[in-house]
């Protein structure tokens, strides 16, 4: 069989993943195509489900917990969403109480020692 | 720590510059909202680079304005039922933060208590036989025998009456413990000399009148031994010294007996003019000097010291304390609030299944909630205390018209002088005393699904799924549960999902001290989001969830498998994808091995939309792994790669598996962009039409149509595959020996016994198995079913 009948696979889709570099772009582009709001309007009507965001405490960097409870409330979201109903999800914050409460009276007397 | 670098803060520090309790609330609030302000932004954009999805421009706050107005009107509900009262309790105190903290702020850790034995005269009793003698208590707070008053005993319980000589305080003295304990005690004490003189029942000690070992020093007061089921004989005497306002059982005991809980302690941990002789004295530092008093006064039989699991701060981690305090609580009983919950959980639906045991027992014998903080940043609790009578305000109206006011400026007015504002014209400002204690957090969140469920349009009440950790259910399950309960008489809730802890490959918990703690931001510089997503969803979150970096690498591997069968997919069909309607596939013409892989993905869909109703992810990502490397990139990939890359593009075999190859993309594409978000992404927008929708997540899961099932098809399929496998041995044999390089260089002789040839006599084995040729015999006396002979051709 001569080369030129040979099918080779051909496509633009990389071997190398790059995920760190690439990810951003599609943040990116989900915030311009306004995808939240997309969502909302295609399923205007439909079967609504509603996973109610436990709001995380507005204080400090996330860690692999935090990580782990949105990534998996991401899935199950979008997972409703695929499965044809109006999956919405709000998240949302906790943001009285002591440690926030103790930040801020470490930091005056911080101040106050200077 | 850059904030407190604006210039505007600055100003004020200086203006305020002293210590904190000196600094005007208000500011201070202000300060605080800032500071939440702030992270809330941080984690917006950290929660979104893991590809969430969701509405991060209209997020919700406990702090927004609308917030603490509902939760006003929450508590107005309560106040107005009666079930939310004012009691003079012990509650978990820290004296280091100066507040009574929840349950969901105490950790148990190990502490060194100062233990006693300690002795209280008997006064007066209707035993005859222990006139005269002394009760031996054990405990390990002597700090809180100043605030005895009273004794208890177990009414079933057998004691004796001993006669003891330790050479010291008890010469020759009688005493009185439970008997069970008596060789404890011994071992304790190590006093040899101790003579059994009688044994009676806990009744018979009913009536009996102690003195308080300080009686010599002004604690000249009767001290009544009360019959109590919580007293046993696991640690002590089996008899237990009460102070009404340092602990739970005693508090109610001593309630039950008319005797009130006092204000001994102070919240800096002093003690208050109550405690005769010691006033002043901080709690901590009061053991010692209380232990020599009672050794002065003969009293103390031996004192030691025990550690043991005792409550703590969670963020201080100083040892807490009972403390009676005036709290404002929510009555579990006087509205019926406990059967209520329970009969909510009961109509919850729980994943895993052990949540709903789990907060059935906390729900069952929890105490009163107490709701109130001595605390600044909150939402205050909307109470006004008649000067006259010393009641409570209790009017619609006034919540309604503090809710008004927060709406509009938020609720730090509450803490200015002038509070007529909220009170209207129908009360005067200056017959009633504001409370200045704010709600405890866990009911501003406990109230979320009042002002977010309730108030937005674009949601429902009650939602259909809360999703956290398993330590919610006694945290924000349990107080969302208690507040919908109390307010509405059912969850707020449909189900509920909890999930473990992560923790490290060991299994050991993270921490900084011993270096294990990887944090997400590493792992998306190192590997990106789409493999902490397949991190989650083939975790069984039912467990503590592992994590370290050789399990990321091998989900990086996976990941890389699932990359490259979406490759040899776009590759095949050159990126030229086709968006097929299922129904419209026909089919009739494929071959077996399409039909068969038709089939498969009908299963597979079946298995994934039974894994997605349960929310078992781990078992749908394992099929769907499994899926690409056995089934497609070993089996259907292999087989077709031939027809693929040699026949005509025209061939109706080769458009047959382009069709294929379109249908699985399409599926895949499907099935892993709620987890692959990203990388599903990138595909779909690689291929996607002018025409389709704008990303691959406004689409829905594929409906596979039920003729592609085909049990016949796939019985047959089983036997070949079993062939071929046997093939496989025999053509890696002779690669193995070097006798030929690939497996096109093999011709194999398929012996099969009648079973297995009849299901697989029309197949062609030489394309299935990529060999030069295969022929296949029957033959009925087979010792195995199949035997596979390969040679160089």
């Amino acid at each position: 069989m001569s080369k030129e009948h040979i099918n080779l696979p051909k496509t633009k889709f990389s071997m190398k993943a790059n995920l760190p570099n690439k990810e951003p772009n599609y943040i990116e582009f989900w915030k311009k195509i306004d995808l939240y709001n997309l969502l909302r309007k295609k399923s205007k009507g439909q079967e609504k489900f509603v996973l109610h965001d436990g709001p995380p405490y507005a204080n400090g960097n996330i860690h692999m917990g935090t990580a782990l409870n949105k990534i998996l409330k991401d899935i199950i979201t979008k997972f409703h969403q695929m499965d044809g109903k109006d999956s919405v999800y709000v998240p949302g914050w906790d943001c009285h109480g002591l440690p926030i409460e103790w930040k801020i009276e470490e930091q005056y007397k911080k101040n106050k020692k200077k | 720590m850059g904030y407190l670098l604006s210039g505007k803060l600055k100003n004020n520090i200086k203006r305020i510059k002293k210590n904190k309790n000196d600094v005007p609330i208000i500011e201070f609030r202000k300060e605080c909202r800032e500071f939440a302000n702030k992270w809330i932004d941080v984690h917006k954009g950290e929660f979104t680079r893991l590809g969430v999805i969701g509405d991060w421009e209209n997020y919700y706050s406990t702090m927004s304005f609308d917030a603490e107005a509902q939760i006003v009107r929450e508590l107005g509900k309560f106040l107005k039922e009666g079930s939310l009262y004012r009691g003079y309790k012990p509650v978990l105190w820290s004296t280091v933060e100066k507040t009574a903290l929840a349950d969901a702020e105490v950790e148990y850790m190990d502490h060194v208590s100062d233990t006693i034995y300690a002795a209280f005269k008997v006064k007066f009793s209707n035993l005859d036989i222990i006139k005269g003698a002394d009760v031996i208590i054990w405990t390990t707070t002597p700090w809180t025998i100043p605030a005895n008053k009273a004794l208890a005993y177990n009414a079933s319980l057998k004691y004796v009456l001993l006669e003891i000589n330790d050479k010291k305080n008890f010469v020759n003295r009688k005493i009185v413990i439970a008997k069970d304990l008596l060789d404890s005690f011994k071992k304790d004490t190590s006093i040899e000399n101790i003579r059994v003189l009688n044994e009676f029942l806990g009744k018979d000690l009913k009536g009996t009148i102690c003195s308080h070992p300080f009686s010599k020093m002004e604690y000249n007061y009767d001290i009544p031994m009360l019959e109590a089921n919580f007293v046993t004989t696991e640690q002590g005497t089996g008899i237990v010294h009460c102070a009404p306002s340092h602990g739970p059982d005693d508090f109610n005991l001593c309630l039950n007996n008319n005797i009130k809980a006092i204000e001994t302690v102070d919240g800096d941990g002093k003690y208050t003019s109550e405690i005769k002789l010691f006033e002043g004295l901080h709690i901590f530092k009061a053991n010692n000097l209380i232990i020599e008093k009672l050794d002065e006064h003969k009293n103390l039989v031996t004192n030691g010291k025990l550690t043991h699991s005792y409550p703590h701060s969670w963020r201080s981690k100083a040892p807490l304390v009972h403390r009676a305090t005036p709290q404002w609580f929510i009555s579990m009983e006087s509205h019926g609030l406990r059967d209520k919950a329970l009969k909510a959980i009961d109509n919850t639906d729980f994943y895993p299944s052990k949540g709903k045991e789990r907060i059935k027992s906390m729900i069952e014998t929890r105490p009163d909630w107490c709701v109130s903080r001595q605390r600044v940043w909150g939402v205050p609790l909307p109470i006004f205390i008649s000067k006259k009578t010393g009641d409570v305000l209790v009017d619609d109206e006034v919540f309604e018209n503090i809710a008004k006011i927060y709406e509009k400026e938020g609720s730090d007015c509450w803490f200015n002088d002038d509070y007529q504002i909220f009170l209207g014209d129908k009360y005067k400002a200056e017959d009633y005393e504001k409370l200045s204690d704010i709600v405890e957090v866990w009911f501003d969140s406990g109230s979320t699904h009042s002002f977010v469920l309730e108030k937005r349009d674009d949601l429902k009440w009650p939602a259909s799924m809360y999703l956290e950790g398993s330590d919610q259910h006694r945290g924000w399950f349990h107080s969302s549960l208690l507040e919908s309960c109390g307010t509405r008489g059912v969850a707020p809730f449909e189900s509920i999902l909890s999930h473990g802890f992560v923790v490290d490959g060991k299994g050991l918990k993270m921490s900084k001290s011993t270096g294990n703690v990887i944090a997400p931001q590493d792992i998306l510089k190192k590997y990106g989001a789409d493999i902490l997503r397949i991190w989650v969803a083939s975790s069984n979150y039912a467990e503590d969830l592992r994590i370290d970096y050789s399990i990321l690498d091998q989900h990086a591997e996976s990941y890389r498998k699932i990359r490259n069968t979406f490759r040899y997919l776009l590759g095949n069909i050159q990126d030229q994808y086709e968006n097929l309607d299922f129904e419209k596939v026909k089919f009739e013409n494929f071959d077996s091995l399409e039909k068969f892989m038709l089939h498969r993905i009908y299963i597979i869909n079946e298995n994934f939309k039974n894994n997605f109703k349960v929310y078992n992810f781990h078992n749908l990502y394992k099929e769907l792994l499994n899926f690409c490397t056995v089934e497609l990139s070993a089996f259907y990939f292999d087989i077709r790669k031939d027809t693929l890359y040699c026949e005509a593009l025209n061939s109706e075999k080769r458009k047959n598996c382009i069709t294929l190859l379109n249908i699985i993309l399409q599926c895949l594409l499907k099935w892993f962009a709620p987890i692959l978000s990203f990388t599903t992404e990138e595909i779909y927008q690689l291929v996607k039409k002018e025409e389709d929708r704008q990303s691959i997540h406004l689409q829905n899961f594929v409906s596979v149509p039920n003729s592609w099932k085909n049990k016949e098809i796939s019985s047959d399929w089983e036997y070949v595959k079993k062939i071929r496998d046997e093939a496989n041995i025999s053509i890696e044999n002779m690669r193995a020996e070097k006798s030929i390089g690939s497996s096109l260089e093999a011709m194999i002789e398929i012996k099969l016994n009648k079973e297995f040839y009849d299901k697989a006599k029309n197949i062609n084995f030489a394309e299935i198995c990529i060999t030069s040729s295969a022929s296949v015999i029957k033959e009925e006396n087979l010792k195995n079913s199949i035997d596979v002979v390969a040679k160089k051709s």
